[in-house]
């Protein structure tokens, strides 16, 4: 059991390196003044106060007691491995690939799918995906691997 | 008489054959994903968001209200068969309904939900006509200053009235308002924040941010948890019907639920959730036996749909009068508006009057269907509980994809969004609420926009916005705001330290 709020540790800090590089990197945007802001001053505003408000939060936190982070570690990274090879694969092998491929990635983060079930879903959002995307809405987009 | 003229404009508008067919869709899916936990009313909005650049902005505004205020009809069905929130506003639901399914009374809960929910949200259109106008009205003397504090007190009011810490919902409004800065500054045409990606100089896309920030990382979230319970029951449209005692039960409770609801929504900050979690605590305290409640009350199902669906009808009075959006889906709506080259704000009443009002009525057509979609066709929802999860959401991750490709056929939207989800999954697991972010988000350049205009105005002049009497009122209610949940967030965290010292052991 940790004895710090570490969630708000975490976000609080992230925040503030967060603002602290958004009020630097606009620096290089002109400031202007009060009365003719330039683009600069917003950014670098807002910076200064995300970091502030960044502090407030984390700091706190220090003295106060909190619960693990729990993360769903392989959840995540299967959705996020099936987003970008869905994103990669697009436009190379077309919809159907993608979408087979996105949905068998996906899938394997649930616990309770087999690989029969798997393929099942996976050719049932692919034929959706077609008729509503391709047919319903007319999106250009190549479908098999040998369209252009 | 200008009301009715416009409900006669309206009326119009509404009953065009294109708008009717957008405004069924509208109110299907929104039933659909309102039935369907893990998938809101924000992630479907903007995912139709690219969808609607190719139909009429009416028909447009008016399909994406009709899964907004659509879902409030279906949120409460899983709650009541499953105990799982369909919507968050319906998590309410399951405290009396789901006993009442468990006691057999599953289609009388469902009934009078679904009738709840349409006398809610008619009243609330009540309220919307009768306030849209004259707010409006009230808007045209606002200037730059005027708006800006107006949009400054309504994103403290998202950021201290939603849960969490005052400085969290604070942090997340700034951040959102930060990252409304990436992109070409409309003043100056300088490329902010862009790194030299050609794709960031256009600002983030608001669909891919939406999108990740909402449907990406509830989808992390929802994957393999256990859903509990069953639906066994056959639903019949005899044994949905109520009894007179149920019926005599609910009258009060419903209009109550219609008055909370209408005011929440309304309040920037506040809407259909914190209307029905209100609505519920009122009628416990009202009630003649409050130990009925957690076992199958009917009023505390049949008055928080009520103040629910209110909500979502009067969250439309800032939104269409002045400009000024009370929510995360709210500020959607108005990103819509503004690429289908709209411009939100008391000006939209006279200048677009056949949108403004074929809009309201648009929201009593819609929910008269929306009582044929939910009562005789309560069965294919039901069915649809049935499906289990695993199979669902690796198809929204893909229709997810799709949506955010569409924008602008570009796939690096697609990485944006794996990119913005990873960040929305870390919010989510760190307790950061991402609506104050994403109303900072859509705010933010208006924001700048007027506040350097009030300056050019006040000639750099700070104290212009104290000075001016509406704009300085509004500043006042903010800080008010402002230190009154501050004083309440040290307050809780005096009373927990006192609490700690008292009794050490138990400590977790």
């Amino acid at each position: 059991m940790s004895h710090k709020d570490t969630h708000d540790i975490v976000g609080g800090l992230a925040l503030t390196a967060l603002g602290v590089f958004a009020a630097v990197y606009a620096q290089e945007y002109e400031f202007g003044e009060l009365n003719r802001m330039g683009p600069g001053y917003f950014p670098v505003a807002l910076g200064v106060i995300v970091a502030v408000l960044g502090l407030v939060i984390a700091v706190p936190a220090f003295f106060r007691r909190g619960q693990p982070i729990h993360v769903e570690w392989k959840t995540f990274a299967l959705v996020m491995a099936s987003l970008v090879v869905f994103a990669l694969t697009l436009k190379l092998l077309g919809l159907m690939v993608a979408t087979v491929l996105a949905v068998i990635i996906s899938s394997l983060a649930d616990n309770d799918t087999r690989w029969k079930g798997r393929l099942i879903i996976a050719s049932g959002v692919a034929a959706i995906t077609y008729l509503v995307f391709i047919v319903g809405l007319s999106m250009v987009l190549p479908v098999w691997p040998w369209s252009n | 008489m200008d009301v009715i003229n416009g409900l006669l404009i309206g009326l119009e508008s509404a009953m065009q054959p294109v708008t009717l067919l957008y405004c069924f869709i509208g109110v299907f899916l929104g039933t659909l994903i309102g039935v369907l936990p893990g998938i809101g009313a924000l992630a479907t909005i903007s995912l139709l968001l690219p969808i609607t650049y190719h139909i009429p902005p009416t028909a447009a505004i008016v399909m994406l209200a009709g899964v907004y205020y659509g879902a409030q009809y279906g949120g409460s069905t899983a709650s009541i068969l499953l105990n799982l929130p369909g919507t968050p506003s319906s998590a309410v639901a399951c405290l009396d309904g789901y006993p009442m399914a468990k006691q057999g009374r599953a289609g009388v809960a469902l009934f009078m939900t679904t009738i709840a929910s349409f006398v809610g949200s008619m009243l609330g259109i009540l309220m919307l006509v009768l306030f849209a106008p004259g707010i409006a009205e009230l808007g045209l003397k606002f200037g730059p200053a005027e708006y800006f504090s107006m949009m400054l007190l309504g994103l403290i009011a998202a950021s201290t009235l939603a849960s969490g810490s005052p400085a969290k919902g604070l942090a997340m409004v700034a951040l959102g308002l930060l990252l409304g800065t990436v992109g070409t500054d409309v003043n100056s045409g300088v490329a902010r924040f862009d790194f030299g990606i050609p794709e960031l100089m256009d600002g983030i896309n608001l669909v891919a941010l939406a999108m990740g920030v909402f449907g990406i990382s509830e989808v992390i979230s929802s994957i393999n948890q256990v859903r509990e319970g069953e639906v066994k029951e056959k639903i019949t449209l005899r044994n949905m019907t109520p009894t007179a005692k149920d019926v005599r039960e609910s009258i009060m409770p419903m209009l109550r639920g219609t008055g909370i609801g209408s005011f929440f929504g309304a309040l920037p900050g506040t809407g259909a959730s914190i209307a029905s979690f209100m609505s519920y605590a009122v009628e416990k305290k009202v009630a003649k036996d409050p130990s009925r409640f957690g076992n199958g009350a009917i009023e505390g199902i049949t008055a928080p749909e009520a103040a629910n669906n209110a909500a979502s009808q009067t969250a439309f009075v800032p939104t269409l009068s002045l400009g000024i959006p009370g929510d995360a889906v709210m500020a959607l709506m108005l990103g819509a508006l503004i690429i289908h080259g709209i411009q939100p704000g008391p000006l939209l009443m006279t200048q677009q009057p056949d949108l403004f009002w074929g809009l309201i009525v648009s929201f009593g057509i819609g929910n008269i269907m929306l009582m044929v979609l939910n009562l005789p066709l309560i069965g294919i929802w039901v069915a649809i509980l049935r499906i289990p999860y695993r199979v669902l959401f690796p198809a929204i991750l893909v229709f997810i994809s799709l949506g955010v490709y569409s924008v602008n056929n570009n796939t690096f939207d697609v990485l944006m969004v794996a990119i913005i989800g990873a960040v929305g999954y870390a919010m989510a697991v760190l307790r950061f609420e991402a609506a104050p972010m994403l109303l900072g988000f859509v705010l933010g350049p208006l924001m700048e926009e007027n506040l350097r205009r009030a300056l050019l105005l006040s000639r750099g002049d700070m104290m212009t916005f104290v000075e001016r009497p509406i704009s300085g009122t509004l500043l006042a209610f903010g800080g008010a705001m402002l230190l009154w949940t501050v004083w309440g967030a040290l307050k809780r965290t005096a009373r927990e330290s006192e609490r700690k010292a008292d009794f050490p052991e138990a400590q977790p």
